[in-house]
């Protein structure tokens, strides 16, 4: 770990936490299933600054390649939600998650 | 603090610590966002203005465009796209692939003998990179197959 | 460990792709063959695993009992759930068979339990992140594709949704884990949790991220603060589709959670990290009476079966928080009966015996879904033992089982953890689970009363329901009858897979790419109560 690496190290965590906690207020607090979508997606962003900056301050690459991992995972879930949000759309001509809630106890 | 060999920057901002790094980086932003408007207010007290038909259409020597821009797509274009960030995405696989095959052990495959992986050589790396491959080009062909690509 | 010890679920994924090849052929007589791939891939899996599973494979590998536990559970289970799932996926009523997209459906499921069977077998966050992917991306679109209803999609979408943010919060724990340690290794992580937690407490940095991979990781398990979605999804999703899910992200919740735990060393007894342990067996308690509670009040069965689910994690979440810490006279291995059961033995000894007694109850829902389309409330089974006497005695012995009436699969799992819990001097927690078994019998008890007390509302029509819907039906309620009476081989697999686990990873043994992996463990009376405080 070199000198110059620790300072930037918590300012980076700091930028990982608040691109979660951002997605995670937007998850809650949006209605349109795309926009609740990017959310997560800006979570999964969070992260990977995490790992990034993991992976620098201990100079190795394994938060490198899990990196890789977390976006192509993360790639996958967009093209599954894109699909999940267009058959929903055709049922329902409305993206607005109110629309979905027939099923209660 | 500073590595010597980072830049060279006046001698006020490369001592203390290291928040002066980013007043480098402020000053940069600053300068930036300097000529970015200088540049437009310039161009807008300096330049001749002229109004009219044509010089207000979006293309002023194009095509003329037709309907607005909000218009709804047509899903496949969605299909294609979901379809080409997936294995754009996959495609990041080949950058460690690539970077490992400059440290490969001897050659000749070694994979999977008495419980021991030791540094694969570049034979078994490159079947590893062929059953990549080929598991990719099976997602392909399915797409293919389940009429994706189609555009009629 | 070799390529050869992942043979299980590379037969399995190569199953998966021939079989998603083959339903692209556009014959129906060629399609039809999925089922039959499916299950031959599933066979040569569990004959695999059991191979494996054999004394002396794999010696350096100190959770390998654990592994080929997972491995064994994943194949042996499956194969029901295939044969419950065989006239999957459901056009629109689930009397009618969507045919053309059969060969996805079976490829998902195989993809789905690959993933189960690999999850005990990671040494890497990297690929325990991506074992849990691979047995969740599956479900969502099974949940979602698996009937054409709306209720399958709305099912589908919220399963989906809540599933990426749990992911992205355990992955958030992963990326703090690997910050505390500097690597993804298990291994390296357990050597600094080691050594934190011999210098007092760990980190903030760790104990974060361990709440959040916790935390992120119920939602699999269906346990309380991300259980919400349970019932919904259960009750929207196709039945065969929510007898897997049941069973499968379930049961990799679990394994995953013992992995993870197993990287703190089951030592966080110290002040704050002492915190741990107690949250857990408090979401354990609450877990228990929130699915119990609530399932009294529901009136559609799968509904009801969802909050069961949810009561059950709630008992394996229990067993989990008592974790691997054995009373100092329990030392005789493979004995039945006195306390030589730890509480993850009997963790997963619960896991294997719900996911037989869930799958045979949802398998005569899906059989009933045959005769009528919609069986899903207690008017659907009423007068059902007249009519289907065979149906209603399977229905009947797996929620006994459920309950946990002696003789059943069932009693003999809520027996163990009871054990475990006075064992490791819990004797609250003891009654807990028994008072709740208790509640949970009210429910169960009355499903049996309307199928064997009242009267039938509408005559059952008689359609000629698939062989296979029966004899999953059928096997289940036999093995969990036959578990129930004759436990032996189930029993020796979850000791050996719970006493597998409290492995503390030497930090002399940093292994590299070919070094054998050691384990250092504890003597049994030394371990007793350092985990469970």
């Amino acid at each position: 770990m070199n000198s110059l690496a620790q300072p930037i190290l918590l300012e980076y965590l700091a930028l990982g936490a608040a691109l979660f906690a951002i997605g995670l207020v937007g998850f809650l607090a949006r209605r349109n299933l795309i926009l609740i979508f990017l959310s997560t997606e800006l979570m999964f962003q969070g992260i990977i600054i995490n790992l990034i900056a993991f992976s620098c301050y201990y100079q190795n690459t394994a938060g490198q390649s899990f990196v890789i991992f977390v976006l192509s995972i993360a790639a996958a879930e967009a093209a599954l939600a894109l699909g999940l949000v267009v058959l929903l759309f055709r049922r329902r001509r409305t993206l607005n998650v109110d629309a979905w809630s027939d099923l209660r106890g | 603090m500073l590595p010597s060999t980072v830049v060279s920057v006046p001698a006020v901002l490369a001592v203390g610590s290291m928040y002066q790094q980013w007043a480098l980086l402020g000053l940069l932003f600053l300068i930036a966002l300097a000529f970015g408007v200088g540049n437009v207010v310039m161009s807008h007290m300096l330049g001749p203005a002229r109004h009219g038909q044509v010089k207000e259409s979006t293309y002023e020597s194009g095509v003329d465009p037709r309907g607005g821009t909000k218009e709804r797509f047509n899903v496949r274009f969605y299909l294609v796209a979901m379809i080409f960030v997936v294995f754009d995405v996959e495609v990041l696989f080949l950058i460690p692939w690539l970077s490992a095959f400059n440290h490969a052990g001897h050659p000749g495959l070694k994979l999977g003998q008495s419980g021991q992986l030791g540094p694969p050589g570049p034979g078994a790396l490159f079947v590893s990179v062929l059953i990549f491959a080929g598991i990719l080009l099976l997602a392909y062909g399915y797409a293919w197959a389940k009429g994706v690509f189609k555009w009629d | 460990m070799n390529l050869h010890g992942l043979l299980p679920e590379m037969i399995m994924l190569a199953a998966a792709a021939v079989i998603l090849l083959n339903g692209l052929c556009p014959r129906e007589s060629v399609r039809r063959a999925s089922q039959w791939l499916a299950l031959a891939g599933l066979v040569a899996a569990f004959v695999a695993a059991w191979r494996l599973a054999a004394p002396g494979q794999h010696a350096g590998w100190p959770l390998w009992p654990l592994a080929t536990f997972g491995s064994l559970l994943a194949s042996g289970v499956g194969l029901l759930a295939v044969l419950a799932s065989w006239n999957m996926p459901f056009k629109d009523q689930p009397t009618e068979t969507d045919s053309a997209y059969r060969g996805e459906y079976f490829a998902l499921l195989l993809c789905s339990l690959a993933g189960l069977s690999m999850m005990a077998k990671v040494n890497n966050l990297i690929w325990l992140f991506l074992a849990l992917e691979l047995v969740s991306m599956p479900t969502y679109i099974m949940v979602a594709a698996g009937r054409g209803q709306s209720a399958a999609q709305e099912a589908g979408v919220k399963y989906f949704f809540l599933g990426a943010l749990s992911a992205a919060v355990y992955l958030f724990g992963f990326s703090y884990l690997y910050g505390f340690a500097g690597s993804t290794r298990f291994s390296t992580i357990a050597a600094a949790f080691h050594s934190a937690l011999a210098l007092g407490h760990p980190p903030a940095i760790a104990l974060i991220g361990l709440l959040m991979v916790v935390l992120g990781i119920s939602y699999k398990i269906a346990a309380v603060p991300l259980h919400y979605y349970a019932p919904d999804v259960y009750q929207g999703a196709a039945t065969p589709v929510t007898a897997f899910l049941a069973f499968t992200p379930k049961a990799a919740g679990f394994i995953a959670l013992i992995l993870v735990f197993n990287l703190t060393g089951w030592q966080l007894s110290s002040s704050l990290a002492g915190a741990v342990p107690a949250l857990l067996m408090a979401l354990a308690v609450v877990t228990m009476f929130v699915g119990n509670v609530l399932a009294l009040l529901q009136r559609n069965l799968k509904r009801i079966l969802a909050y069961s689910s949810i009561a059950h994690s709630g008992y394996m979440l229990a067993a989990l928080a008592l974790g691997p810490a054995l009373s100092p006279e329990a030392t005789r291995p493979g004995e039945l009966g006195g306390s030589s059961i730890n509480g993850l033995s009997a963790l997963l000894f619960y896991l294997a015996a719900y996911s037989l007694m869930t799958l045979g109850a949802f398998a005569v829902l899906i059989y009933l879904e045959g005769q009528t389309g919609a069986a899903e409330d207690f008017d659907g089974i009423a007068g059902l033992a007249g009519e289907h006497p065979l149906a209603a005695g399977c229905m009947a012995v797996c929620l006994f089982s459920l309950i946990g009436m002696p003789g059943t699969v069932g009693f003999l799992g809520k027996l163990f953890i009871v054990q475990a819990a006075l064992a490791a001097h819990h004797p609250v927690l003891a009654v807990i689970i028994v008072i709740n078994a208790a509640i949970a019998a009210t429910y169960y008890l009355r499903i049996v009363a309307a199928m064997y007390l009242r009267a039938a509302a509408t005559p059952l029509t008689v359609r000629r329901p698939a062989l296979a819907l029966k004899l999953s039906a059928a096997v289940a309620t036999f093995l969990v009858i036959f578990f129930g009476l004759f436990p032996g081989a189930l029993y020796r697999q979850s000791v050996a897979g719970g006493r597998s686990v409290p492995t503390v990873y030497s930090a002399a043994h940093w292994p590299g790419r070919s070094a054998k992996r050691t384990a250092v463990g504890m003597p049994g009376s030394a371990r007793a109560g350092l985990w469970a405080n």
